[in-house]
């Protein structure tokens, strides 16, 4: 086997990089529409708040590279998790804290990382939760928090409705999904088994609550941006396509049980922390008569 | 179910379509390898002679001494036969006869076979060494698959061509009219077809009742039971984006491999590396004393490259998605799990696909 300088496959790992980084930046377009653009036609914000959104694309962008840099990582890597760590946040979230709290949660997460391989995105993003609890705990935005709207089943779907600041549609998480479908290395199955078993999940609990939030949860981009952008991330992933069936399916359960006592915006990153800690379980639990074959 | 891939290769690396040959070595080189030698210094030999044990002469000439040299069949002694070029076989042969049905049935085993697939594909990219072999004895092959196939009606007789052999394709698809019982297989260029158990699982057929045979064998049975020859010459690719004219060249077993690259291989400038029988489950070598043996199909001459920094693994599992046998190569380091790489039948798939450029063979030899 002597094919590695000489013949390769013509895709690689930047390729999945590239195609993260597309579909995490087409998320951040719709978002700076819907929290920017939007509100200020709207008169609801100054023509400096339309550009919230931007501070925090460019926050994110920066203080992860910083990171990357400091810590000698992959500038590139660091760029794809900081932008989906921002995208995931709440306009809500503290100006000043932020950067703070998103570099010293990313700093000691990749340090510890160095040493034993743990799910930085997801751990860093339950740490930025203080960031946002430092104000109100709120995803609203200004004409959501007035009321202003009266968005049906499909707005929501667009994304109209409450959510992280480039994560709250579902129409654009599909469309990121079809961008990173396309490349190999991608790992679809989590994301398709995720959003399968949560949508059974929150079907079931209103089925036995008759609570109509966890249908319209179901149209919310935020839980299935988790289960598309952070599921799937490099390194504390199972390995095998079982494994990863499995795991898809316990993050989406899980993320519906959680739902019931839990900020929605929260669960997937929560049961994505929770079952990224040991990814191998899954592939050795499933594997284990094949591998000891 | 087993997935199959195109490699993508260098489009530009054409191996010509005329046949080379490189008969007269002025020594050939023998193997020792722990067997009997039945001859002694100085004897004279001819072609067809056994000299070793289960070895015999390719050449006619004159027995020499025992040298170090190298082949894939591994390094150590091999016994040196000077050529006299006179061609002097053990027995009569050359002349035409007719095959007999008692021939066929010894030479082949085909009881309780229902299909009998003949192979003309290469597995390695750049490397068109079975094609040829079909390509040259188009008509010899047809006439020993229609003697097969009339001598057991039940069997069914296949010939597996990839579709970009056109010559081959559309010889096939012009004659075999004449040849009602022969069916022609045109498959598309995956790799791994050229290997006997996943040709049969992709034409679907039961690999108990098969009896696949490479072209090459095909021709040397031919040549067996049409002349009485034994085999003393062979095909081989010579290709490789540092070579200038890609050629299929036909050499005599044993030669010095330095010898006929020398002779008709116009090599580029620069740093360059040998591999033999391909770059995905080929190996390295260095042309220095190495000896043709019957196990070697192309040699690749290749601008030397560096190779690149493997990274972490990123966990995409495509490496045992496309393993021919679902083994986890990420394991192979792990002395734990050295079973799964003793199953392994080094095909390279896992280290083409690899997004961070492991290399999963090396890697576990560390």
């Amino acid at each position: 086997m002597m094919n590695v300088p000489y013949l390769h496959y013509p895709k690689d790992e930047r390729s999945l990089k590239k195609a993260y980084l597309i579909a995490i930046l087409l998320l951040w377009v719709f978002g700076f529409y819907k929290n920017g653009i939007l509100l200020y036609q709207n008169d609801y914000i100054s023509f400096l708040d339309l550009f919230i959104p931007i501070y925090f694309l460019g926050v994110s962008a920066g203080v992860s590279l910083l990171v990357a840099f400091l810590l000698k990582q992959n500038l590139f890597l660091y760029l794809i998790y900081g932008l989906i760590l921002g995208a995931s946040i709440s306009i809500n979230t503290n100006m000043i804290l932020y950067p703070i709290l998103l570099f010293v949660a990313l700093f000691i997460t990749s340090y510890i990382d160095q040493k034993r391989s743990i799910p930085v995105v997801s751990l860093t993003r339950l740490f930025l939760v203080l960031a946002i609890l430092v104000q109100t705990y709120s995803y609203l935005n200004v004409s959501e928090k007035i009321g202003a709207f009266n968005y049906d089943y499909f707005d929501l779907f667009l994304g109209y409705g409450v959510g992280g600041i480039a994560s709250s549609s579902l129409l654009f998480v599909i469309l990121a999904f079809f961008i990173l479908l396309f490349n190999p290395f991608y790992k679809r199955m989590i994301p398709v088994m995720a959003s399968f078993s949560f949508i059974l999940g929150s079907a079931l609990l209103f089925l036995i609550t008759r609570d109509s939030s966890y249908i319209t949860t179901l149209l919310n981009g935020t839980v299935y941006f988790s289960f598309v952008f952070v599921a799937t991330l490099f390194y504390n992933t199972p390995i095998t396509k079982k494994g990863m069936i499995s795991y898809g399916l316990c993050i989406g359960l899980v993320s519906a049980l959680l739902s019931a006592f839990l900020p929605i915006y929260e669960v997937g990153f929560l049961s994505i922390f929770l079952f990224s800690l040991f990814p191998s379980i899954f592939d050795q639990i499933l594997q284990k008569k094949h591998l000891h074959s | 179910m087993q997935k199959f891939i195109e490699l993508k290769k260098d489009e530009n690396i054409l191996v010509s379509s005329m046949l080379e040959s490189s008969l007269q070595p002025d020594a050939i080189y023998l193997p020792v390898q722990n067997g009997k030698i039945f001859i002694h210094q100085n004897d004279c030999v001819k072609i067809g002679e056994e000299v070793l044990e289960g070895v015999l002469s390719p050449i006619s000439g004159t027995v020499k001494s025992l040298k170090r040299m190298h082949s894939l069949a591994g390094d150590g002694y091999y016994l040196e036969i000077a050529n006299d070029f006179e061609e002097r076989y053990l027995k009569e042969v050359g002349k035409r006869r007719k095959i007999k049905k008692e021939d066929i049935l010894k030479v082949f085993n085909l009881d309780g076979m229902k299909n009998f697939v003949l192979n003309a594909i290469d597995d390695e990219i750049y490397v068109s060494t079975q094609n040829f072999y079909l390509y040259l004895y188009y008509d010899a092959f047809l006439e020993l698959l229609d003697e097969i196939e009339q001598i057991f009606p039940d069997l069914n007789v296949y010939v597996c061509v990839k579709a970009s052999s056109s010559e081959n394709v559309s010889k096939l698809m012009s004659d075999l009219g004449m040849y009602p019982n022969i069916i022609l297989k045109i498959v598309p260029d995956y790799y791994l077809l050229g290997r006997k158990q996943f040709l049969l699982s992709y034409l679907g057929l039961d690999v108990e009742k098969s009896f696949v045979l490479s072209a090459g064998e095909f021709y040397d049975i031919y040549n067996y039971l049409k002349r009485g020859r034994t085999k003393s010459d062979l095909l081989l690719t010579i290709s490789g984006d540092a070579c200038k004219n890609p050629m299929v060249i036909q050499v005599k077993i044993g030669t010095l491999l330095k010898d006929v690259v020398k002779e008709k291989i116009e090599i580029l400038d620069g740093d360059i590396c040998y591999f033999a029988n391909g770059i995905m489950s080929g190996q390295e070598i260095s042309l220095d004393s190495f000896v043709v043996t019957t196990d070697l199909q192309s040699l690749l001459i290749m601008k030397k490259k560096k190779e690149p920094k493997a990274r972490k693994c990123i966990r995409c599992g495509l490496c045992s998605e496309l393993c021919p046998f679902h083994l986890h190569p990420y394991l192979f380091g792990n002395p734990k799990y050295q079973h799964e790489k003793e199953r392994c039948i080094n095909c390279g798939l896992c280290s083409y696909i690899c997004p961070v450029y492991i290399h999963f063979y090396k890697e576990s030899e560390k």
